[in-house]
């Protein structure tokens, strides 16, 4: 019974980690395709989410790699994944509240690395696993996406560039409206994978699925494609209203390249199993499409703060979640302690909402 | 050893596709629009034959972007 109630908890704080993942991540996708406006802000929120859900059901790869590439899932059990859950959204929560360009993705990887290390040390943890399907795509996919839109830039620039911009502009709109739906379709798959990944190390832990036959149930898959897809509808009302004005300027050819580059990383990433900050990869394709035609006009602060978010979330995460861990097993193995931490966590988020909306600034996305 | 704990041969298939995906696509559907683009400055002109080129060099070049789109859902499914 207390493993009951302590699994519906677990699954709860994932997919509310899901909803915030869509929802943080919505400006990133949809923000080219406004400031180019090749789409009005109700189509492209309402694509993205769209997609976003379809995206969830094309690949189980990510979720393999999460749920049994990189924890032991033998080892694991339902507190860990809740204390790294937890460890992950107090990082994005703080993140946010700062500013900081955060991955979702490797705060939730961090989150329960951390947790894992707490509870049974090193031995629950792939290292070689970790550094070859998280750490190194996370330093090379934003690279590589920047230079595919740089490249591509220069190359749609040189087969366009004598044509009447006119003629061109309405060419590139219906380029840049598919190029959206693929981004969104891109970003649904790898990122709704993790909390799927995150779910099945659960139910795992649960001793509902063996962990020597893993693999994701059908109803882990439609509650993480609602989740992100709903987190993405809902934060795109919140861009709409807030950041509208505050996204990139960019044509139409620079947002299609940017998308384009984006999309292409991510799902050839996904294709092997690898987990990536969607949201590195994406300021990558649009700094890459920027800087090709024009160096200065990018905003490399951004590029300096994702620097620093690479540098600081596995390990932030990781701490966040050890401590939370830590935290909850001094209420013992039972259900106590996530619970009560679960009010506490509800409160905090309250807090940060309301002081949030108090200081009227808007969100970073 | 390094590139065995990286799986270089894994990461340099992501860069590889990356690459060809990311910039053929976009260069092809690059040349469709400026095909579509000459397609209209020749038929202004009357220009009937160059015109004809033009639009079957924007169609195929849109026949390719979209296959190639579809073809890697496929893939990325499959």
């Amino acid at each position: 019974m207390h493993s009951d109630l302590l699994l519906v908890i677990v699954v709860a704080a994932a997919l509310v980690f899901d909803f915030t993942n869509g929802f943080h991540d919505t400006a990133n996708v949809v923000a080219a395709s406004i400031s180019t406006r090749a789409l009005s802000p109700r189509a492209a929120v309402t694509i993205a989410a769209a997609l976003n859900f379809v995206g969830a059901f094309i690949s189980l790869k990510v979720a393999a790699t999460i749920g049994s590439g990189i924890f032991r899932a033998g080892r694991i059990t339902e507190t860990v994944v809740f204390a790294g859950l937890i460890g992950a959204i107090a990082w994005n929560l703080a993140t946010w509240f700062v500013g900081l360009p955060s991955s979702s993705s490797h705060a939730l990887i961090g989150g329960v690395a951390g947790a894992m290390l707490a509870a049974v040390g090193g031995s629950g943890i792939r290292g070689t696993a970790l550094i070859r399907t998280v750490v190194a795509p996370a330093v090379l996919a934003p690279v590589l996406a920047f230079c595919v839109a740089g490249i591509s830039i220069v190359i749609v620039y040189r087969l366009v560039g004598r044509r009447r911009p006119g003629v061109v502009a309405q060419g590139f709109r219906p380029g840049q409206i598919v190029s959206t739906g693929m981004l969104s379709l891109a970003h649904g798959t790898n990122d709704a994978q993790k909390t799927m990944g995150v779910i099945t190390l659960a139910l795992v832990a649960h001793g509902s699925i063996s962990e020597h036959h893993f693999h994701v149930p059908a109803w882990v898959v439609v509650s993480s494609a609602s989740a992100i897809a709903l987190g993405t509808y809902v934060g795109g009302w919140r861009i709409i209203h807030t950041v509208g004005n505050r996204i990139i300027k960019m044509d139409l050819a620079q947002g299609f390249v940017a998308q384009g580059a984006g999309a292409a990383v991510i799902l050839a990433s996904t294709f092997y199993g690898y987990p990536l900050s969607t949201t590195q990869v994406i300021s990558g394709g649009i700094m890459g499409a920027g800087a090709a035609k024009r160096f200065s006009a990018v905003r490399w602060g951004v590029a300096g703060n994702i620097v620093a978010a690479w540098i600081l979330t596995l390990p932030a995460a990781a701490i966040a979640g050890a401590a939370t861990y830590v935290l909850t097993d001094l209420f013992g193995t039972g259900v106590l302690g996530p619970l009560l931490i679960t009010v506490l966590a509800i409160g905090a988020l309250a807090s940060v909402l309301v002081r949030r909306g108090r200081s009227a600034q808007p969100v970073q996305a | 050893m390094i590139a065995a704990i990286l799986d270089a041969a894994t990461l340099a298939k992501v860069i590889l596709y990356s690459l060809i995906s990311g910039v053929g696509v976009s260069a092809v559907f690059a040349l469709g629009v400026t095909s579509a683009a000459g397609m209209v400055d020749a038929f202004r002109q009357r220009r009937t034959l160059a015109g004809a080129l033009w639009a079957a060099s924007a169609a195929l070049s849109l026949a390719a972007s979209m296959t190639a789109v579809v073809l890697g859902i496929i893939v990325i499914t499959g």
